[in-house]
């Protein structure tokens, strides 16, 4: 009476988890996911060369209108102008005048649509590319791309989240992939915590017991050795490494010159670390730019706001460009929701998720292109509407996963992105 | 009119007896009293299937093990070097007791509880301190476990004594659906949520309607809030509960309905109450509702009370998973016919036995740890092609058996099929009137409210009418009043004027009062009709339950069919494939014999068929890690099971001697402050509640540390806890964290300070051994040690430090084995 289909849900993968003895009998399969792709087709996909991700969350509430989607001239556009970009017909805000320059890059989706007005829903949403539901938890985006994209040989964590302050540590963010595949967090920029040797004790001390410890594991191994004792033991030659390869976290050893280009504020400087990071091999990186939520005072705000993130985000799109990372880097800008077309007595914007836009670049997004449309003072959605699941699919996609298949979690499949939901074609080359 | 109509309730009453009111549907087989102890029933299981000796751990092994699963760190090294030279028979059996003795062993059971019930979810309504207090209490008072669970399902929150124990569904916001999830597998061993919106797509015994029926338990849960001056407090209330209907997403077109079912029984019979009449304490804002027949009581009672074979089994499962690092069911949350118990005849017995032992979960892990299957090694036996010969003499055996009971379980599990559709189809019968006692209901509901309305209205108007009456007779006696002492006192002009006025307001509100009684008429006119529409809302409802009532009869007894031909399934199912499960493992022995034949014979060709001899060690290898699953899996060979957070924590404080100085240090404050007399001295209740009063000091000054390790090694809030990841974050924190540093420098009398000062190296590698993995070192580790410390006596202090650390972060320390 067994029935294959899936309903969609979590925990359609979590019934079966922990089958540790299936896992033990090959002992080259390794517990927690240590660079574990179960599924086909993901692992073929790592043959070619490794894809990235960069998202660049807009905390609060990015305005569609003071920066991808400007009405200029209509009762909702507010007092800015809309400016040529360096693909003709293709008009933006006139608050991002670098970034402009970088439009045959970039791709504009300004049909979208997530029905969601809450911070923390729209934002859940976003990441995940599913709705809450209160019996499970769903992975976000960075935890999907760090086990689908990240080779097994990596030493280096796959899913980083440059947080703009706190002492780092691991996110709660990968539901039922597990902790392997939870972020990194880098506060404030800085390398992940407990990555420096303590002052008090010598290089050759810790290599002393560091050799000690394996030959006691060794000989106690040698007993028994299941999947767990073999994750156990690969953790700390994982951070051996990690200690090894702590500069790739190190923003300082970028040269000065790119400093001053990419602005000295935090953004500029986190901007710059994900490029590093990119560099250096990580797969996902996150970092966010604060707040956007402009209940009042909205277009002083974006003045200033928008001003910081065109002189990073420029500099960034053009060095990803000119280094030719952008077909293998797949870059997203977006925010929980937009803001109302509708200006409010305090001259702000209020949260809209009706009709807003996310900006992309890079993997098989389609170059210095648009798509969808909102009506004259942007308060609908005219063609090409997208939501938040619809777009899980197409960023992967873009970075060269198969979206519409299944991670297999401990002996269960469980679907990559919303299986009710599909890639967007027109989105990917 | 019927205040309260039993109609349905009486009818069910007669026909099974053994239900309603003492327990629900009970299991067909009464379990044996024995009076044999457990453990020694549980040797009785378990046994390999072929001639394979199994290999009992060492001394050291068993102390530390047995140590680390009740009372969650190992011994000191003191203690363990008592343990391991005492030569008494009975030494095994006085650790155990020691140990359940120990104020650690409530603590490290109740944070197993803890773990399982509520998996680290962040506080809301109750703080995770007062859950964890209330849980540590009645671990200490060793509540019984149905008590417990009693309690916590029965919670509301209002009673201030019980309050800690409503964190289980305040904490999971009263959401029915999670909490459907996880009473069924916290407490029912079964994760039906796949079976929300269809049957389980995978599980083919989790049916839809298990899902709802328990969700019909649970569904009318709900919080609300109550606000008492600046204080609000939110409870888990519970309104009146209704049929729940629903269908597959998948076989769109056929309705289902059921009431409360909950796993392993039969929908429970509700007293039949017309609308209106539902509550004790009607839902409104502010106020905790109060349901004449509360579906929650039914589910906490029916539950416990020992009858149910889902609940006991679960939790036996849960403890046995506790000691071995994994269930006879494993997944804990997958019991179903196509998952076996390792030994199904054991976890029957294990249910069984642990409801007449009343559930105490003290004496329970006492039987685990007193058994030998428990006290087994977690080597793999060296060869395991010894007993090939045995295991393929054993096949053909083995094949009868199981075609035998294969053939069974086939025939009993058509007989289920054929009852199941039996059901559905008394199911199917029974909708259409269920639908009209729907629509009668919804009428009587439709006419009672608005008789209400009416009666209400006239009922206010009369009040109105009376009130000035009232106010008119005052105004007139207070007239006549003053028109009395106006003729006493002719001079006072003012008076006659307010008798005047008076008599004249008396009059004005007469005349309102006059004209209310045209109102109150009006009313009554309206009222009528509606009072006698509500009376003839009745005869359909009464028409509608008599057609229902001998329709739902035969629905109850084709469930009652359907019941038991789906635990004699499962029961044969299960037994088929726990004996497939043996064959197989045979066939394995004699496939590794096999295959040591072939390595053999390429061997000795060898340099000529080495790709031969290749393929057939990598074979070899596969085959064995195989062998080894299985015999983990049928515990043959112990598991390897990672400490929780928890475990490590405490374990990292005992061996670095941080709890021992931490332990003393409130040793002598309390002596200073409440020092015993020497009778008291002598009391060993007097020691015991002291110990009691310790540990919790001890607790509260280290507990912030319990943070960073879990942190660390814990998994996210409201993911299940028990599966295990290593990840470099974790290892970086032990290697340049400040903290497992700090504890690991000398301090007084810990085993880094033993180590730097003892001048005899074979000692300082005994005391190192000893204190943190427990156990005796080898001649070739004592001979490392030794080297280690030879060479570095420059910097011994040094030397010394690494040894531990290197030690504490062995998989040796990490795992319980």
């Amino acid at each position: 009476m067994t029935i294959k289909y899936a309903c969609g849900s979590p925990d359609h993968g979590l019934a079966r988890r922990q089958f540790l003895g299936t896992m033990a009998a090959s002992t080259a399969c390794l517990v927690g996911g240590v660079g574990l792709f179960s599924n086909r087709v993901v692992a073929e996909q790592l043959r070619s060369d490794q894809k990235r991700i960069v998202v660049f969350n807009m905390h609060g509430g990015l305005s569609q209108l003071e920066s991808w989607d400007p009405k200029p001239g209509t009762d909702t556009g507010g007092p800015f102008l809309a400016i040529p970009t360096s693909v003709p017909g293709i008009h933006v805000s006139e608050l991002l005048p670098m970034t402009a320059q970088q439009m045959h890059h970039l791709c504009l989706v300004r049909g979208v649509n997530t029905s969601e007005d809450d911070h923390g829903k729209g934002a859940y949403m976003m990441l995940t590319g599913r709705r809450q539901t209160p019996a499970g938890n769903f992975p976000q985006i960075g935890a999907v791309a760090a086990k689908a994209l990240t080779p097994a040989s990596s030493a280096l964590p796959g899913h980083i989240v440059i947080t703009p302050g706190g002492s780092g540590g691991r996110g709660n963010d990968s539901a039922y992939l597990g902790p392997m595949y939870s972020s990194v967090a880098l506060g404030n920029g800085n390398p992940p915590q407990n990555t420096t040797r303590p002052e008090n004790i010598a290089e050759s001390s810790d290599v002393a017991r560091q050799d000690f410890r394996r030959k006691i594991n060794e000989r106690f191994l040698n007993r028994r050795r299941t999947a767990v004792t073999e994750a156990f033991a690969y953790s700390y030659e994982q951070a051996e490494q990690l200690m090894r390869q702590r500069d790739v976290f190190d923003v300082s050893k970028e040269p000065e010159q790119d400093v001053q280009r990419y602005g000295t504020h935090d953004f500029g400087r986190h901007c710059l670390l994900a490029r590093r990071l990119l560099e250096q091999g990580i797969t996902f990186v996150q970092l966010s730019h604060s707040n956007y939520d402009t209940h009042n005072e909205n277009f002083n705000f974006h003045i200033e706001q928008m001003g910081e993130f065109d002189k990073s985000f420029s500099c960034f799109v053009s060095d990803l460009a000119a280094r030719g990372m952008l077909d293998s880097t797949l870059i997203v800008v977006l925010s929980e929701f937009g803001r109302t077309p509708n200006i409010n007595q305090y001259y702000g914007r209020d949260h809209w998720s009706r009709a807003w836009s996310v900006c992309l670049a890079g993997g098989r997004i389609p170059r210095g292109a648009e798509y969808g449309k909102t009506n004259a003072n942007g308060t609908a959605v005219e063609d090409g509407q997208v939501d938040h699941g619809s777009l899980f699919h197409t960023y992967l996609q873009a970075a060269g996963v198969d979206s519409t298949g299944s991670f297999d979690i401990d002996g269960r499949d469980m679907p990559i992105a919303d299986p009710s939901k599909a890639p967007v074609s027109q989105l990917l080359t | 009119m019927n205040a309260v109509r039993f109609i349905v309730f009486d009818i069910l009453l007669a026909i099974c007896l053994t239900q309603t009111v003492i327990g629900q549907a009970q299991g067909d087989e009464t379990p044996v009293q024995t009076t044999a102890s457990l453990h020694v029933l549980i040797d009785q299981h378990l046994q390999p299937v072929t001639g394979l000796v199994t290999a009992r751990c060492t001394e050291a092994e068993f102390l530390r093990r047995v140590s680390l699963d009740l009372v969650g760190m190992p011994p000191t090294a003191d203690d363990a070097r008592a343990f391991l030279a005492d030569t008494g028979a009975d030494k095994h059996a006085l650790l155990v007791e020691r140990l359940m003795m120990s104020p650690h062993f409530a603590r490290n059971l109740t944070s197993m509880l803890d773990l399982t019930l509520m998996e680290r979810r962040a506080n809301t309504h109750v703080t995770a301190d007062d859950w964890q207090a209330w849980l540590l209490k009645s671990v200490r008072e060793n509540k019984p476990w149905n008590v417990l669970a009693r309690e916590i399902l029965q919670a509301d929150g209002d009673d201030p004594a019980l309050r800690p124990a409503a964190r289980f569904s305040l904490d999971r916001a009263s959401e029915p659906n999670l909490l459907t999830h996880d009473i069924s597998r916290i407490f029912f061993g079964r994760d039906m949520q796949c079976a929300q919106c269809h049957d389980h797509p995978i599980v083919a015994d989790y049916l839809q309607s298990d899902y709802h029926g328990l969700l019909a338990y649970v569904a009318p849960g709900y919080a609300v809030v109550r606000k008492e001056g600046d204080k609000q407090m939110t409870l888990h209330a519970e309104r009146a509960g209704s049929d729940l209907s629903f269908e597959s997403v998948f076989v769109k077109g056929t309705q289902h309905r059921t009431g409360p079912r909950m796993p392993d029984d039969i929908a429970i019979d509700e007293p039949f109450l017309l609308p209106g009449d539902e509550y004790q304490v009607a839902p409104a804002d502010n106020v905790k509702a109060i349901p004449k027949f509360s579906r929650r009581s039914r589910l906490a009672e029916f539950a416990t009370n020992g009858n149910n074979r889902a609940f006991n089994e679960n939790i036996a499962n849960r403890l046995w998973a506790h000691m071995f690092g994994r269930g006879l069911v494993h997944p804990l949350d997958l019991h179903h016919p196509d998952n076996p118990a390792a030994d199904p005849e054991l976890l029957k017995l294990l249910g069984e036995q642990f409801a007449l032992m009343n559930f105490d979960m003290r004496a329970f892990l006492r039987e685990i740890a007193l058994s030998q299957v428990y006290q087994r090694s977690f080597d793999v036996p060296v060869d395991l092609t010894a007993v090939a010969d045995q295991s393929v003499a054993q096949i053909p055996a083995l094949e009868q058996q199981h075609a035998a009971l294969q053939a069974k379980a086939t025939e009993s599990a058509n007989a289920y099929s054929t009852a199941l559709e039996e059901w559905h189809n008394a199911e199917a019968a029974m909708l259409p009137a269920a639908g009209e006692l729907d629509t009668a209901r919804n009428a009587y509901a439709e006419a009672k409210k608005k008789a209400d309305e009416a009666a209400k209205a006239l009922a206010d108007v009369t009040a109105q009418m009376q009130s000035k009456q009232t106010v008119s007779a005052a105004l007139n006696d207070a007239a006549a009043a003053v028109r009395r002492a106006a003729d006493a006192l002719p001079g006072e002009k003012e008076l006659p004027d307010s008798a005047r006025i008076l008599a004249a307001k008396a009059e004005q509100v007469t005349t309102e009062a006059v004209a209310l009684t045209k109102s109150i008429e009006e009313k009554d006119a309206a009222h009528k009709p509606l009072a006698e529409a509500l009376v003839t809302a009745m005869p359909p409802i009464d028409a509608a339950v008599e057609k229902m009532d001998p329709l739902r009869v035969t629905m109850t007894q084709a469930e009652l069919v359907m019941l038991t031909a789906r635990r004699h399934s499962a029961t044969d199912s299960q037994a088929a494939l726990a004996l497939n499960q043996r064959l197989e493992t045979a066939r394995q022995f004699s496939k590794l014999a096999t295959l040591k034949q072939t390595l053999a014979t390429a061997d000795a060709a060898m340099p000529f068929r080495e790709a031969e001899l290749g393929a057939a060690q990598s074979e070899m290898n596969s085959s064995a890690a195989e062998m080894t699953d299985r015999l983990t899996k049928d515990f043959t060979v112990t598991s390897l099971k990672p400490l929780t957070p928890e475990q490590l924590c405490w374990s990292v404080f005992q061996v670095t001697g941080v709890y021992g100085r931490y332990w003393q240090a409130e040793v002598a404050e309390l002596d200073k402050s409440a020092p015993l007399t020497d009778e008291q001295k002598q009391d060993a209740a007097v020691i015991a509640a002291r110990n009691v009063e310790l540990e919790q000091k001890t607790f509260d000054k280290l507990k912030g540390n319990l943070g960073t390790f879990v942190t660390f090694y814990g998994a996210a809030a409201g993911q299940p806890q028990g599966d295990f990841f290593s990840t470099a974050d974790q290892a970086l924190f032990t290697a340049n964290g400040g903290s497992i540093n700090s504890w690991v420098a000398p301090a007084s009398d810990n085993v880094t300070d033993r180590v730097i000062k003892q001048t005899d190296p074979r000692i300082a590698g005994e005391e190192l051994y000893l204190a943190v993995l427990t156990r005796m070192p080898t001649e070739e580790e004592v001979a490392d040690v030794t080297t280690y410390l030879i060479d570095r006596a420059a910097d011994r202090n040094v030397a010394a430090q690494e040894l531990v650390w290197a030690l504490l972060n062995s998989a040796e320390f990490r795992f319980n084995h």
